[in-house]
């Protein structure tokens, strides 16, 4: 199937990584894309760190929780770079906590945990990612908008799929790596999020 | 060739003051303050007794033989309206108060001090934000706006107005032509349209009421050119010198303020003419921008090594006479 789009306010992540929200952070210096802390070679806060705010959707997206993670960057995509709204999962055999856009050289995309990025980063950097909830889209503007899928996306849960593009997105849970073809019997894949609604396929 | 030596054994010149790159000024909040409408009070809400009527359809003419009739009226109507809470935090780590301390030669600035300032600023700021908001319902957590109290059909200090089913005529903010349906009607920033909005706010206050006008630069330059036009000179003075030019503008003793946050918020189809008399800013006297204690935040397992002080605000901005009052968003020049 031809690659679809769906929109923020209709998808909600489930946080898969590990730890809790931190309840005695605040939000960062100068928002989640400061520049003291995000994209930075080294880490400004100890890595994993979870911070859970609240998008009061009086301004932008949906009124929800929204959850955002401390990860490093592995090695990108060279061919279409980490922006605003990609969607990464782990890079790394070695580090949990290293992640990538690249559908072709990543630890696999189907049942991982996903990171949505938050702005272009630097190969190697540091920052936030969007990890779980809904959309905060207060809090981050750029998260707004379409997210690609691979125009499998119905109402109901969602994971990783590889799209028709040189990238990843959002795809109904399937077995197997086939796109299109029904959920299977076992719960081979671990849902990432879930969409209230079909995508625009 | 620039000596290395130079570069090392002399310091930049350091102008110790700090040039506000964000200044911006708050005429609305000065108005109020000047104008003596910031009242400290407590209470359960924020109410009033106003008269919503009259009771002149009551008197009777008759003739010698006729039986004199009887009748009483509802003349009074009581708005309320809730305490809304604001807080701005202040936060400061370890790292700011250790290297932060110390006397100029170490610090340009007390950065703490810039802190506390900034965050005073902010919540004056942040006050006028939420009056100028464009949103026409109460969300129970803003302050109330100007645009609550003066948009038609619209509940106000929980007294619906409808006009469609004529309630509460006399509750909703004033209207050019009477129909309570042109708040956002297109308007051309003329005089005769400015005073036809001004009578409208003066049909039913006092005689000698001042009226205030608020409007972005846009707006506040074409009335300068109307009044300007209008205005013959006399200047006698037959010295080389050419002086022209003004820098306020009063039209029939209405006063235009121009209030540079309508304009970098891009409000330049907005006008505003207010009845300060008409408002007040109520304030509650325990949170008139008080100030708490630095409160240290790492005496807890995974607390932090930083410092958090909150500015805290309750109260609201509530008009107890609407229709003294215009809002039109759509004038242009």
């Amino acid at each position: 199937m031809a690659d679809s789009t769906i929109d923020s306010e209709l998808i909600a992540l489930k946080d898969l990584w590990p730890g809790t929200p931190t309840s005695r952070l605040g939000t960062p210096t100068g928002g989640f894309t400061g520049s003291s802390h995000h994209n930075v070679p080294s880490p400004a806060y100890p890595v994993g760190t979870k911070i859970e705010v609240y998008n009061k959707g009086t301004k932008a997206g949906q009124p929800g929780f929204a959850t955002l993670m401390y990860l490093k960057v592995g090695t990108q995509n060279a061919a279409v770079a980490i922006a605003a709204k990609s969607v990464c999962v782990c890079d790394s055999a070695a580090d949990w906590y290293k992640v990538t856009n690249d559908p072709d050289d990543c630890v696999k995309k189907r049942g991982m945990p996903v990171a949505v990025a938050l702005s272009t980063m630097t190969d190697g950097n540091y920052g936030w990612f969007w990890v779980g909830g809904v959309c905060p889209e207060e809090f981050i503007a750029n998260l707004g908008g379409n997210y690609a899928t691979d125009g499998t996306v119905a109402a109901g849960p969602i994971c990783v799929g590889d799209l028709a593009a040189d990238a990843m997105g959002f795809s109904a849970t399937v077995d197997g790596s086939t796109a299109g073809t029904t959920p299977a019997a076992t719960p081979a894949d671990w849902a990432c999020g879930f969409a209230i609604a079909a995508d625009a396929a | 060739m620039p000596s290395n030596d130079l570069a090392l054994a002399t310091r930049d010149a350091f102008v110790n003051s700090i040039e506000d790159e964000v200044f911006l000024e708050i005429p609305l909040f000065t108005l109020l303050l000047a104008k003596k409408k910031i009242i400290w009070a407590g209470g359960k809400k924020v109410t009033r007794l106003v008269t919503k009527d009259e009771v002149s359809d009551l008197a009777q003419t008759y003739k010698a033989k006729e039986g004199l009739s009887s009748g009483d009226k509802d003349i009074l109507a009581e708005p309320a309206f809730g305490w809304k809470n604001m807080q701005i935090p202040i936060v400061w780590d370890i790292d700011t108060y250790l290297q932060n301390a110390g006397d100029s030669t170490i610090v340009k600035a007390n950065l703490i001090k810039v802190k506390v300032e900034a965050a005073q600023k902010a919540a004056r700021r942040k006050l006028v934000e939420m009056a100028y908001a464009t949103t026409s319902t109460d969300d129970g957590a803003d302050f109330q706006s100007i645009a609550q109290a003066l948009d038609h059909d619209t509940t106000y200090g929980t007294i619906a107005r409808s006009i469609a089913a004529g309630t509460n005529t006399w509750w909703q903010g004033a209207s050019v032509d009477g129909t309570y349906t042109d708040r956002s009607g297109s308007i051309t920033a003329s005089l005769s349209n400015f005073r036809r909005c001004k009578n409208a706010c003066l049909r039913h206050v006092k005689r000698g009421s001042k009226l205030y006008v608020f409007v972005g630069d846009a707006l506040y330059d074409a009335y300068l050119s109307v009044a300007e036009s209008r205005k013959l000179s006399t200047d006698k003075d037959s010295s080389l010198l050419v002086k022209y030019g003004h820098d306020a503008v009063v039209i029939d003793n209405v006063e235009f303020v121009r209030d540079p946050y309508l304009t970098e918020m891009g409000r330049t189809t907005d006008f505003f003419m207010l009845n300060p008399d008409t408002w007040e800013f109520r304030i509650n006297p325990k949170r008139n921008f008080k100030m708490t204690a630095p409160v240290w935040q790492g005496d807890q397992t995974n607390g932090l090594d930083e410092w958090l002080r909150r500015i805290l605000v309750s109260g609201n901005l509530v008009c107890w006479k609407p229709n003294a009052n215009m809002w039109r968003s759509n004038m242009s020049e």
